[in-house]
Parts: C-alpha cells; structure tokens; sequence
C-alpha cells in the first residue's frame, strides 16, 4: 500500500509531465491592445464670435471696410450763430479687416484607416473642425488688448470697482447694450475671482446683507456660476491666455468688434495613391478688427493658478 | 514519505526560480541594451502617426508697449490702424519687443512714473472695494454709536441671548 502511495506521489510530482495537468499560454496575440475608442482632447472653441458683429463678406475683395459716421450734436443754446445741430468729428479710423485663408491638413494613411478601432476618418473632421474653431476663437480674443482703455493692469486683482468703472466707461460712451463680459475661468473661480465677492467668507467682499448672500450669490454658490454678474452677461473662455500671471479679458458692446466672413469651413478629401492614404484638408476664410475702440474695455488682471 | 515528496517539491522551485540557470557570457546591460536596439529599430513604422499642418496665409504678429505689455497677436495688415489708435490716446506702441534693459531704463524715465502713480492712485481707490468683512466694520461702527451690541438676527445663540436680556430687563 505505501509503495502504491509513493508510486502514485512520484508520478504527480514527476517531472516528466503529470496526467491533467493544467498549462496556459496567453492571449495577447489574439487580443487587440487598443479596445476603446479613441477620445479625442477636448479645447475651447467659439466663445467670442456669437458676441459680436459678424459680417457675411460676399463678392469680391479683401479688405472689408467700416466707415464711421460722425453724430450730430445739439447745442444747449441755439442762439449761437452757428447751427443748432453740428457735425462733430469722429477722431477714429475706417474699420479694416483683411481675408485670409485659415486651415489645417491632416493625412490618414490606408493602413491605418484598416487598422483603427472606430471610424478615424470622423476623428479626421474632428480635429480639423476643433481647431479650426479654436484659431477662431484665438483671433479674436487676441483683439482684446488691442483696445486702447484698460481697467486693470499688470499684476492685479479684480475688484467689484473695476467692473463698475467698465459699465459706466461704455454707457458713457453710448455704446449699446447688452454688455458683455468675457474673462478667462481664472478670473472668475480663484481665490482672486469674481466669485469671491459674493462669497460670505471673512476674506471676501461683501456684497451681500450681513448673514445672507444676495441672488447671484445663490447662484454662484449652488451652481458655480452665475450668467449676469454687475450688469455684464458673463462667459468664461479657456483661449484668454496667461502669460506671466496676467491674462486680458474685455467688457464689450457688440459693435466693439467685427469677424468677416468670406468662406465657411469646408473639408476637401484627395486620396493620394504614391503615399497610399487621404489628404483631409479642412478650410476657412475670416478676418477680424476692432470696429469702435470705445465700445471695449480690456480687463487685465491676475488670474491666480 | 512527507520527507521525501517535501524534498522534491523543494528542487522543483529552486529549477522554478532559475536560481540554477546559467546563460554563458550574458550580462544585465547588455541585455538592456540589445532591448533598447529593438525598440530603436521597431519604432520605425509609423502607421499610428497621423501628420498634421496648419494651413494660413499670414503670420499674425505682436506689437508692444514700452514696458514690455504685449497687444496682439494681429494680423499684420491691422497693424498701422491699431499703431495709430494707440498713438492718438497718446500711448506709442513698439514693433519690436523690448528686451529687459529697455524696459528697466523707461521704467526709470518720467513718463512712465507719471503713468505710473495715477495708475497706483487708481488702483488703491478701486482696491478698496475688495476688502473684506466691510459689512461687519460698519456694524461694529453702528454699535459705537448706539452703545449697544448689535444681534445677528441669523445666529440662533444671539438671538436666544439678547431674548434673555429682554425678558430680565422687562
């Protein structure tokens, strides 16, 4: 019996192979690495153009020019030899934005069209479409430190006041309204953003009654944020970029700048037959200008990282 | 016989954990290196690369102001309408950035401590509306005033306790 055991233990335990043995080998090769699809990274786009005006540049040319007519002022006496209504003069230059051409090209070569999980011709478009709405979106955001009056400065915080001052710097100037207020998100959730003066915190301004937050307190404290702050529409636009701790921002009316449309996208597809893939090009044609310098207040500020 | 099958399971895992293996000649550097050749060389196919270029016809370009303040990028035929709006505010802007140095010297130059000091005087009248706790300090102020401590009607303990002081006092 025991030399029956041992014959059996040896056998289990031999190394000549086992009876019901279990082996395993893997899968990788049957297996693909990549199972998901693909996210594409996702970028602000198109915050600004809906803001202002846009002019649909059909026909020939280039150069889209605004002229600016002088108002006429009414005198208070009108005893004056001079008419009771006069011509001013307007001090400011034609608007002038120039057409050029904005795109991006992207190749898809056929094998690895084949070899990708989902559609990466779609992925293509995205991309093109992105950041071609991002160059947008850039174009016109970099207008804003082309407006020659500034609330802020380098290296400073927002304050309630400097909002103050925009509204009353652009109804003075009659621009029209409604104003609207386009900051980067740093201005706005940092601790030296605009959410902290409605804040009830001993560090905060306060602009509500003591032991209470006012309405859009309520909304900046539920829902982090709130669409009308200080008579301005506000939107947030991750493209104002921060250089050395300032970002510029702008209070504007709508006429304060213009975006010309001459093309709108368009995708061109060319198969290449040498480089075996698609030449995927996405287009468009725009300009932009600052059309009334007083209709804007850049908003410089420090927007705390 | 526990002995002897605990024996074998023994010089089973040591040839397990090739403590016994011997390859002639190899070394763990070696072995890196000929890996990061493979790699090197594997690289090469580039059927997960997707070239990308940016199609325009211009360049947009910076102008700046002389303590170095950046107004752009533009586009370069806006460049003389937006030189010239600057200019009429009285402010000349720069084609070309200015380095370090310039920037510290115009600092130095009455011009700029003159822009300098309003903007200071400015930002101190604004800063004010950004100090904290404004609606306390007044009330601290109120109670001056009065003589009394004013109750936050928000605050269940002040209310209970002015409450306590009424009902004594009455």
């Amino acid at each position: 019996m025991i030399k029956f055991l041992l014959g059996l233990f040896s056998k289990l335990f031999s190394e000549k192979g086992m009876a019901n043995e279990t082996t395993s080998t893997t899968m990788t090769e049957a297996i693909p690495t990549i199972v998901a699809e693909s996210l594409l990274e996702s970028e602000e786009a198109q915050v600004v153009a809906p803001l202002i005006n846009n002019v649909a540049f059909g026909g020939p040319g280039l150069v889209h020019s605004t002229p600016i007519i002088s108002k006429l002022t009414s005198e208070a006496d009108d005893s004056l030899a001079n008419q009771a209504l006069d011509s001013g003069t307007y001090t400011g230059s034609p608007s002038q934005a120039t057409v050029g051409v904005h795109g991006s090209t992207v190749f898809l070569k056929e094998i690895a069209v084949l070899g990708t999980v989902g559609d990466l011709a779609s992925i293509a478009a995205n991309l093109i479409g992105q950041s071609i709405g991002t160059r947008l979106d850039l174009d016109l955001v970099t207008l804003f430190t082309s407006i020659t009056r500034n609330e802020g400065g380098a290296n400073v915080d927002i304050t309630p006041q400097d909002l103050f001052d925009a509204y009353g710097y652009l109804r003075g100037q009659y621009a029209p309204l409604p104003y609207n207020l386009v900051l980067n998100p740093q201005h706005v959730w940092s601790s030296v953003g605009v959410i902290n003066f409605f804040s009830n915190v001993a560090d905060s301004a306060h602009f509500a009654a003591q032991g209470g937050v006012g309405s859009v307190a309520e909304d900046f404290m539920r829902n982090g944020f709130a669409g009308k702050v200080f008579g301005f529409d506000l939107f947030v636009d991750g493209n104002v970029t921060i250089t050395s701790n300032n970002a510029s921002g702008c209070a504007f009316s709508r006429d304060a700048f213009k975006l010309v449309r001459k093309r709108d996208i368009r995708i061109d597809v060319l198969y290449s037959g040498p480089e075996v893939g698609w030449q995927v090009t996405g287009s468009a044609m725009w300009g932009e200008a600052v059309l009334k310098n007083n209709f804007g207040a850049e908003m410089q500020f420090n927007p705390q990282t | 016989m526990n002995t002897v099958v605990e024996q074998q399971l023994k010089e089973l895992q040591a040839k397990a954990s090739n403590k016994d293996i011997n390859i002639p000649g190899a070394n763990l550097s070696d072995i890196h290196s000929e890996l990061r050749k493979i790699r090197e060389k594997s690289s090469s196919t580039s059927a997960n690369v997707i070239p990308y270029k940016e199609i325009a016809d211009h360049t947009n370009v910076c102008l700046y102001h002389k303590d170095g303040k950046q107004v752009g990028p533009i586009h370069p035929a806006s460049l003389e309408e937006t030189w010239e709006r600057f200019y009429k505010k009285g402010i000349v802007l720069l084609v070309k950035k200015p380095t370090e140095v310039e920037i510290e010297a115009y600092k130095q130059t009455d011009e700029y401590i003159k822009k300098h000091d309003e903007f200071l005087r400015k930002r101190k009248m604004k800063d004010k509306s950004r100090k904290p706790d404004q609606v306390n300090r007044l009330i601290d102020k109120m109670d001056k005033l009065i003589g009394e401590k004013s109750v936050n009607i928000l605050d269940q303990g002040q209310v209970k306790q002015a409450k306590k002081l009424n009902a004594k006092s009455s």
